[in-house]
Formats: C-alpha cells, structure tokens, sequence
C-alpha cells in the first residue's frame, strides 16, 4: 500500500516536471504580447485556434493509427499463436503485409492528397476534405512500415525467450503474452508518433493553399512555416513557437505519455504481484 | 541445419525477381510513353517542315516553351524521338546519382549523430543521472520536427548566400537540408539505439568486455562494429529512402531549386509539374473558351458512333499526346466538316450549360499553345514522378529484402 502511495506520489511529481516547460512557454508568449506593441491578443486567439485544428487532425490520425495498429495486433497474435511453432508461415503472412506496407509508402503524402482532389471536390466538402488529409496523414512518408516493421521483428526477437517458450506448459498462452509486448510497443511510440503526424500537418496545410482554401483555415504548422519562411524568426513566429508548445507539449503528455506511464504502474504492480 | 537457408534463399530470390520485373516493366512502360509523346512531337514538326517553302523560318505551330524545353534537353528544337528520350534519360540518371548520393551521405551524418547521442544517452543513465539522459533525449523530442527542418534549411541557406555561384556550397546547402529532413527520424533512432545499448547491458556485454580493460566509450563503438552494424546500416538505408521522400512530398508546394545548379530528381520533377505543367493548367482554366479536349471528350462520349470522326476522336481522348500533332487535328477537321450526321452536344461549365452543334464545334475546336503545354508538360512531369516512386519503391525492396526478409525467416 505504501509502495502503491509512492509511485503515485512518483508519477505526479513526474508529471509536474513535465509540465514546467509548457508552462514557461505560456508565460513567456504572455510576457510578449503584453510587452510588445506590434503583438495584440487577437494574434494569440487566431493561433490558439490554428493549434486547435492541428491538433484536431493529429488526435484524429494517431487514433485511427491504434485502432489499426490493434486490429493487426489481433491478426498479429492469432497468426503467432498459431503459427509461432512454425516460422515459415508467419514469415510469409507478414512479408505480404510489409510488402502491401512498401508499396504504400513509396508514395508522399501529397500524392494521395493529389489523387483524392481529383475524385472529390475537396474544396467544397470540408468533411471530405478532412477525411482525406486525415486518411493522407496516416501515409505520411513510410511511418507505417516503419513502427509495424519494428512491432513485428520484436515479436520474432520475443518469441524467442525462454518465458514465452515455457508459456504452454505454465498457466498462460503465447497470444497474452504478445499482446503485452504490442501493446508496449505502440505505447512508448505514441509520444513520438504523434509529434511525427503534428510535424506532417505541414504539408496538410499546404495543400489547403494549393487548392485554394483560405489561410485562415490552416494549422499552426504551416502557418509557423509561412511567418518563418516570409518574413524569418520574427516575434511572432517566436509567439507562434511559444503557444504551440504551451498547448502541443501537455496534449502530448496526458494523451501518450501518461497512459504508457500507468501501463507501466500496472505491469509492476502484477509483477509484485 | 541446411532447411533454414534454403527457404529463406528461396524467398529472396523470388522477391528480388518480381522487384526486378515489376521496376523493368513499370520502366519500359514510362519509356514507351514518352517516347510516343516525343514522336507525337516530332511528327508535328515534320508536318510544318515539308509545308514550308524553302528559306522561311520555320513556325511549328507548337508552343514555344515545348520547343524551348526540347533545346534544353537535347540542344535541338528541330527534331524529337529516341534523342530526346535517351537526352532526358541522361539528365534524369545523373540528377539521381547526385540525389542517391546527397541522400546517403545525409543518412551517414544522421545515424552516427542518432549514435553519439545515445551512446551520451547511455553513459548518462549509466552514472544514475536520470534527469540529464532524460533530458537530452527531450531536447531533440520537445521541439516539432519540421522546425528541425527549418533550422536546418536556414544554416543551409545561410552558407549558400555566401557564394550562389559555388557548387561546394550547393551541395552544402542540400546536405543540410537533407540532413533537416531526416530530423525526423533522430528521436526514433536514438530511442533505438539506446534500447540497444541497455539490452546489451543486460545481456552482460558491457561486464564481459569491461574485464579486457576496456572502458564504456570503447566499448559502446566495438558494439558498433561487432553488434549493430546491421542495424546501423539498416537506419542508413531507411534513413535515405526517407529523406528522398520527403524531398519527394515537396514536389509540388515548395521549391528548393537554386537557379544554375543541377536539381535533384524530386525537385526536377516539381519544376516540371509546378513551373510548367500547373501553371499552364491554372491558366487554361482561367480562359473562358471551352478547351480542345473538353470539346472533344464531349463528342467522343455523346454523339453516335456512327460519326465518321468518332474512332479518330476516342483514339485521340485516349491517347491524348496524339493531340499535339497537327496531322491528327486536321484529319479531325476535314472528318466533322465531311460527315452528314447533325448533332448537338452539350457542356456544363461553372453552372451553365452550353450547346455545340456541328458548325460551332468546327469553330471552336483548336488546341492553344497553353493546351498543348498542359499536354506536353503533364506527360513530363508523370515521367519523373513515377519514375521517383520507382526508384522509392526500389530502395524500399532492397531495404526490405536485405534488412527485414533475412529477419522474418531466420527461424524458418
């Protein structure tokens, strides 16, 4: 119990830790607009809501990402569970996966922008238009291949250990214990997962100049990119930089960091166990 | 023992094979295309040709940027064919031995950056001083990669400014940028690395070799030789493949070309697209008379096909290079003025709805210089943008059956 009480006392400490740097780069903004004249607080409101839409867009693909990402892990355990005893199958199940995986991923990201703006009106249907950059999003230049690539070589590395070759002779399957390793896997990814998506709205919202949707539509990201590559590291690209990071970094906290943190937590509390 | 090595063998021969005959035939392909689009070309110039008396100079009736961009590549407007196709193939493989090696160069400088870091990562939490591991680890992982990026193009910039002519500071000025792109991939390699790095601790690598008198440092780059090398050449080669195609996602948003200096594959590719083919095309849509093709896919998909122009003019919404040869438009012509069918064909542009009958089509149908470069250009642009994700798809085989095939057969 007074174990338990420490690490919760642990986590929230490290939490708070985590949370110093958003918080500076709030008050520095704040500190900004109040002390510099060319900056007013509509400026700050406008990227507020530019952070708002981006954010919108990366929750979005991160979540269909998981939900994939689980799907295959289903697929992922059966096929190993079944097959685990015989390499040669699950070898090649998962070569036509990651071969399927090569060919999505020797396109950019902009091509299958491009390819749906020729089939839909994108411009006049905004929820198609989100739909596709979201959809865009999740082929954004080879993540895919690369975080299921990564997911299934450690199952091969796992199923190697002792403890999931004693599995079947102990109280427990092979499927569980894959499942656990997964579900760390895309865990501790998801931080980086997600800035990778955040980082690739960039070219979602260029392509929304590209067919002609106002800029007041577009995500922070490409708006920081314009404010810098227009007119360089100007206050209020540095205002810009400074508000994302005061929003972006707790989102990135309590939406990947926090729930590896209580896998975590969880996992040693079974292990005590 | 052998079964192993066998199967797995058989695997990657047979995967090298479909890589091989999928990128030759998607190759020949691509090449049989343009090459029909060259002849197209040629043969409008040979029309014009044999139609002048001799002495005049010559007026192709093509548009002049199409014949500008046939001196530019093979250093002759009055002709194009095989020449022109094999000039362009030259100019596309050398542009992508540059791109291939300004890639893996930026690759290299990415992954032994990812393993100085980690390897600072380990020694770090080695010494038990957790918030400083952690924290470097955040320094690369707090900021937006694509600002990464940015600060990278800048000091690219910055050193390209000094001297624009000088093609040492070019290539300087790619290699940062490239090295930008591929920020996005640090976090993950450095995450990689270090994982490693404590693997081969708990394993008892560092103990075991720490008793031949050698320290952590020196032991961390034997690992490299010894223990990762696989993996870092892994990280190299994907590093590449991802800087390549985030070149390649800029294609046609953001130029990085620097005017007089040899583009790389994906840039050319967004000159042909941006410069040439979009433009064109923003402009033919701004014009308010309908366009060739529009009349002509109107004519092709409503009037009988008992019309004696109709094989022609389907052949022509087909194969739509075979528009740019005058021969084509005025056997066109002569065909709708000689048939006896009436007919009345109609065509919705920006809400309202416009008739043709025989008289007005004749009239209306002729292909502008700015139609004839949407043609021209888009078939250009195509060729480098599939012939990039031909070479993307390539490296991705490559890295797939050097690297990960080997992986998942290992035990089969």
């Amino acid at each position: 119990m007074i174990k338990l009480l420490s690490d919760t006392l642990a986590m929230w400490r490290k939490l708070a830790q985590h949370l110093v740097v958003p918080m500076l780069c709030a008050v520095l903004a704040v500190l900004i607009i109040i002390i510099d004249v060319s900056m007013d607080w509509k400026w700050l409101a406008e990227i507020i809501q530019a952070t708002g839409r981006t954010l919108i867009q990366t929750l979005a693909t991160l979540t269909i990402f998981i939900l994939l990402f689980y799907v295959v892990t289903l697929l992922i355990t059966q096929v190993v569970s079944f097959y685990w005893r015989n390499p040669k199958i699950y070898g090649v199940i998962m070569t036509i996966f990651l071969i399927c995986l090569v060919v999505f991923n020797s396109f950019p990201i902009l091509y299958y922008l491009y390819l749906f703006d020729e089939y839909l009106d994108l411009k006049n249907s905004s929820m198609a238009l989100y739909s596709v950059m979201i959809g865009s999003l999740m082929f954004a230049n080879g993540m895919l291949y690369y975080v299921f690539s990564h997911a299934m070589f450690e199952i091969i590395a796992e199923t190697e250990r002792l403890y999931i070759i004693s599995a079947e002779y102990k109280n427990t399957n092979v499927a569980d214990y894959i499942r656990e390793k997964l579900a760390w896997i895309i865990l501790s990814a998801s931080g980086s997962i997600f800035y990778y998506l955040l980082s690739f709205t960039l070219f979602t919202d260029l392509f929304l100049d590209y067919v002609s949707i106002e800029e007041s539509q577009m995500g922070v990201i490409g708006k920081l990119f314009i404010i810098i590559a227009e007119t360089g590291w100007t206050t209020a690209a540095v205002v810009c930089l400074l508000s994302l990071l005061a929003i972006v970094l707790p989102i990135r906290l309590f939406v990947c960091q926090l729930p590896l943190w209580l896998w975590e937590r969880r996992r040693l509390i079974d292990v005590q166990k | 023992m052998r079964k192993p090595q066998t199967t797995l063998n058989i695997v990657t021969t047979l995967m090298q094979l479909i890589t091989i005959v999928i990128v030759i035939s998607l190759f020949m392909w691509l090449q049989w295309q343009l090459l029909s689009v060259f002849n197209t070309v040629n043969d409008s110039i040979s029309v014009e040709k044999s139609s002048l008396p001799f002495g005049m100079s010559l007026n192709y009736n093509l548009s002049e940027n199409i014949l500008g961009e046939l001196y530019r590549i093979q250093s002759d407007r009055t002709q194009a064919g095989w020449s022109t196709l094999l000039a362009l193939n030259l100019h596309y493989f050398y542009a992508l031995g540059m791109t291939l090696l300004l890639a893996f160069l930026s690759a290299i400088l990415l992954s032994v950056m990812a393993y100085l870091i980690a390897m600072g990562i380990d020694e770090l939490e080695v010494r038990g001083w957790w918030g400083a591991s952690t924290s470097m680890y955040h320094l690369f992982d707090t900021l937006p990669y694509i600002l990464w990026t940015i600060v990278f193009l800048s000091l690219g910039l910055a050193i390209f400014s000094h001297n624009p002519a000088g093609s040492v500071q070019y290539f300087i000025f790619l290699l940062c940028l490239y090295v930008g792109f591929g920020m996005f991939l640090l976090p993950f390699f450095i995450q990689e690395n270090v994982r490693k790095f404590r693997g081969a601790r708990h394993d008892g690598v560092f103990d075991g070799e720490s008793m031949s008198g050698l320290s952590d440092w020196q032991i961390r780059l034997r690992l490299l030789h010894y223990r990762f090398s696989g993996a870092f050449k892994r990280q190299i080669l994907y590093g590449a493949i991802f800087m390549m195609l985030f070149d390649f996602s800029l294609y046609s948003i953001v130029s990085t070309h620097q005017p007089g200096h040899t583009a790389t594959v994906f840039v050319q590719g967004n000159i042909y697209y941006q410069k040439h083919y979009r433009e064109a095309e923003i402009e033919l849509k701004l014009a308010q008379s309908f366009s060739y093709q529009e009349l002509l896919n109107a004519f092709a998909a409503q009037v009988p096909t008992e019309h004696e122009a109709q094989p022609l003019a389907k052949r022509l919404v087909n194969r739509t290079w075979e528009m740019l040869d005058i021969s084509n438009r005025e056997n066109l012509q002569a065909q709708l003025e000689n048939d006896e069918h009436t007919f009345l064909i109609t065509i919705t542009k920006e809400d309202s709805v416009e008739s043709f009958d025989q008289d007005r089509l004749l009239e209306q149908l002729r292909l502008s210089q700015k139609e004839q470069e949407v043609i021209f250009f888009k078939h250009l642009s195509n060729y480098y943008i599939y012939m990039n994700v031909l070479v993307l798809f390539g490296l991705f085989m490559l890295f797939f059956i050097i690297f990960d095939l080997r992986k998942l057969f290992q035990n089969a």
